[in-house]
């Protein structure tokens, strides 16, 4: 469980001559739960893009053991609308990654879906609480070790925000996953993360425990004035 | 009973006709085969295009190629080569003036195009109207053999290669991110996805010219959105869709001699707009519909080209008929191009001599059958044929060669009458 998976080390992404990451060091363990945390602006989503690839950057994003391991990603905001215009099916969808009907079939019984109600249609026409399980059976499809997901829960009602969260921890404690999460809900990241990674724009960034992070303190620091977070007592 | 009569008595000049009707045959042929695959790869490759949205593009880089056809008709070589040489030429001086000016590529595409256009019709000078005719709207019915297979193997080839790739550049479309993520190398397949488009925007300039290519891309497409409900029907409608638009068009463009790329892209707008009409129908209905609409294009195929057998038979029955006494027909043969022809051509309009002489005109450049005609002729008056050129006159008993003798000809039988 305390393998290291991936270490950043001194990250710098710049947009143009904006510097967006500046100096940015973290490790993630094999099997955590890591939240990332920050205001609007702040970078979470240029981090993750960094992480994968997709912009270029500086610094160093090491995969530790042998191989890269499998990944996947679900962007912010993966419009349902785009989806409209295009014509294709949930089931074409998932075969890029799949090319078998019953994994297929299977993996959306698992998020709560009914294969047959939903295969033929196109994503554009589901309900938007649907339309993110969908993507969740997406990204899972594949068997991925290490997950990159950013605010998956958008645009859903409070119900439906909390199934999708623990349909991923469930997912998380039988496949011993490592995920990577971008949320602003502090209420889940108290429930589930294991550990948590702040970027801000004043440079202010912390790295630890949801109980040495979560306090009114750095809480502050991070989002500035403002910002309650009371604790749960369970 | 007299069929087989007839069957038994056949001799040398029935042989001949016959050979020449299959001639004909040949040639509708090939260009129905041709258009058949330029339609529907340029139908699949729209579906893709409009996922993108890159529909429209076809219209820029059609125009593009007008100074290339321009250029291939002036100095007979191929069409396409013409087409795609300037398109490709076209794309790469947008780009390159994109990256020195930083001006928006919508702006440059629409400076480079236009100034395309522009150049095309200097080249092609305005007088020669038959050849601004064929680099605006196209003209497949001469296309020849080599062309064909030419067109035939470029079809396949990028449908071969646009299947591969499809999928990869819907999921590009969905999220340019998640492509990447799934070890897709988006800019690759966006330069493969880009060269087909060239090559089948310089095919279809052979097919509509370079003012309408973006009706073949854009249409079909259309028209199998109205009755698909995923990527594999929707993809495969407008390859169907735009290989019927192409079966339809050259039939009726046969019948009504009418141009053939016109004819098609209207067909094709036409069966949009019916299927419309059909989108409100249930899943079932649609499939009884879509057999219904494909047996309709089929009979009406079969009784368009029975009509044409039938024509063919009158046809070569008078040619028949014109063997017998072949005294009568003046005929004037002329090449595309030619500068002694066109002297002859001007004459001709000057002293409005077609008001007072009948006589045919016949192309033999482009035309085979004329061609075929023409050698007949010299051979009668004992030409060989490598000393044969254009213009040519058969005065119904005699050979005349040459720009001079012709109009002396024209002279004296205008002022015998």
């Amino acid at each position: 469980m305390t393998e290291t998976i991936l270490k950043v080390q001194n990250l710098n992404v710049k947009f143009g001559k904006e510097e967006v990451i500046k100096n940015l060091s973290f490790e993630v363990k094999k099997g955590e739960f890591l939240i990332v945390l920050g205001p609007n602006g702040a970078g979470k989503t240029t981090l993750f893009k960094a992480i994968l690839g997709l912009v270029p950057s500086e610094g160093e994003i090491i995969w530790q053991g042998a191989k890269i391991p499998k990944i996947s990603y679900l962007p912010e905001r993966l419009s349902q609308d785009k989806f409209k215009n295009l014509a294709i099916s949930v089931k074409e969808f998932f075969r890029f990654k799949e090319s078998s009907d019953e994994k297929i079939s299977s993996i959306l019984k698992i998020v709560g879906l009914e294969p047959k109600e939903i295969l033929n249609k196109n994503p554009g026409d589901l309900s938007s609480g649907q339309f993110q399980r969908m993507l969740i059976a997406w990204s899972l499809i594949s068997e991925p070790e290490i997950l990159f997901f950013d605010e998956p829960a958008t645009g859903i009602d409070v119900g439906g925000e909390e199934t999708i969260y623990s349909l991923l921890e469930k997912f998380w404690k039988e496949k011993n996953l490592t995920i990577l999460l971008i949320t602003h809900d502090l209420d889940i990241v108290y429930k589930y993360a294991t550990n948590i990674l702040c970027l801000s724009k004043k440079e202010v960034c912390c790295f630890g425990s949801p109980k040495e992070i979560l306090t009114p303190e750095v809480l502050e620091k991070v989002y500035g004035t403002g910002i309650k977070f009371y604790e749960h007592k369970h | 009973m007299e069929q087989a009569l007839n069957f038994t008595n056949i001799n040398t000049e029935e042989i001949f006709n016959f050979q020449f009707s299959n001639i004909m045959d040949f040639q509708f042929f090939l260009s129905l085969i041709s258009a058949v695959f330029i339609g529907g790869v340029a139908g699949y490759l729209g579906s893709l295009m409009i996922t993108k949205r890159m529909g429209l593009v076809g219209g820029p880089l059609g125009h593009l190629a007008l100074p290339g056809v321009a250029l291939a008709l002036v100095y007979h070589f191929n069409v396409f080569y013409g087409a795609l040489l300037t398109i490709i030429l076209g794309g790469i001086l947008i780009w390159l003036l994109e990256i020195k000016t930083k001006a928006p590529m919508e702006a440059l595409t629409g400076l480079v195009f236009a100034s395309g256009v522009a150049l095309g019709f200097l080249i092609l000078p305005f007088s020669e109207e038959h050849q601004l005719e064929e680099a605006l709207i196209g003209d497949i019915t001469k296309i020849s053999f080599s062309d064909t297979i030419l067109a035939i193997i470029l079809c396949a080839l990028i449908f071969l290669i646009i299947r591969k790739i499809y999928s990869k550049l819907v999921l590009t479309e969905i999220s340019e991110d998640l492509a990447k993520t799934e070890k897709i190398d988006v800019k690759k397949y966006n330069f493969i996805y880009l060269a087909c488009i060239a090559v089948i925007v310089a095919l279809t300039v052979k097919l509509v010219g370079g003012l309408l290519p973006v009706a073949l891309i854009v249409i079909p497409a259309l028209t199998a959105r109205n009755f698909s409900k995923n990527s594999f029907q929707y993809s495969l409608g407008a390859l169907i869709f735009g290989a019927i638009s192409a079966i339809l068009g050259i039939f009726l463009a046969k019948f009504f001699s009418l141009p053939a790329g016109l004819l098609i892209i209207l067909v094709g707008a036409l069966i949009f707009l019916a299927s419309m009409f059909f989108k409100k129908f249930n899943m079932k209905n649609k499939v009884v519909i879509s057999t219904i609409l494909f047996i309709a294009v089929l009979i009406f195929s079969f009784l368009a080209l029975s009509q044409e057998k039938n024509k063919n038979q009158t046809s070569t029955d008078e040619t028949a008929a014109m063997k017998n006494e072949p005294a009568s027909q003046i005929i004037l043969f002329y090449g595309d191009g030619c500068p002694h022809c066109a002297i002859v051509e001007e004459y001709i309009k000057k002293n409005s001599i077609g008001d007072k002489i009948s006589f045919a005109q016949k192309e033999v450049y482009y035309n085979q059958n004329n061609a075929i005609e023409l050698e007949a002729k010299a051979k009668i008056c004992g030409l060989l044929t490598d000393s044969i050129g254009v213009p040519f006159l058969w005065n119904g008993e005699d050979c005349l060669i040459g720009d001079q003798d012709i109009i002396n000809f024209f002279k004296q039988k205008t002022n015998g009458q």
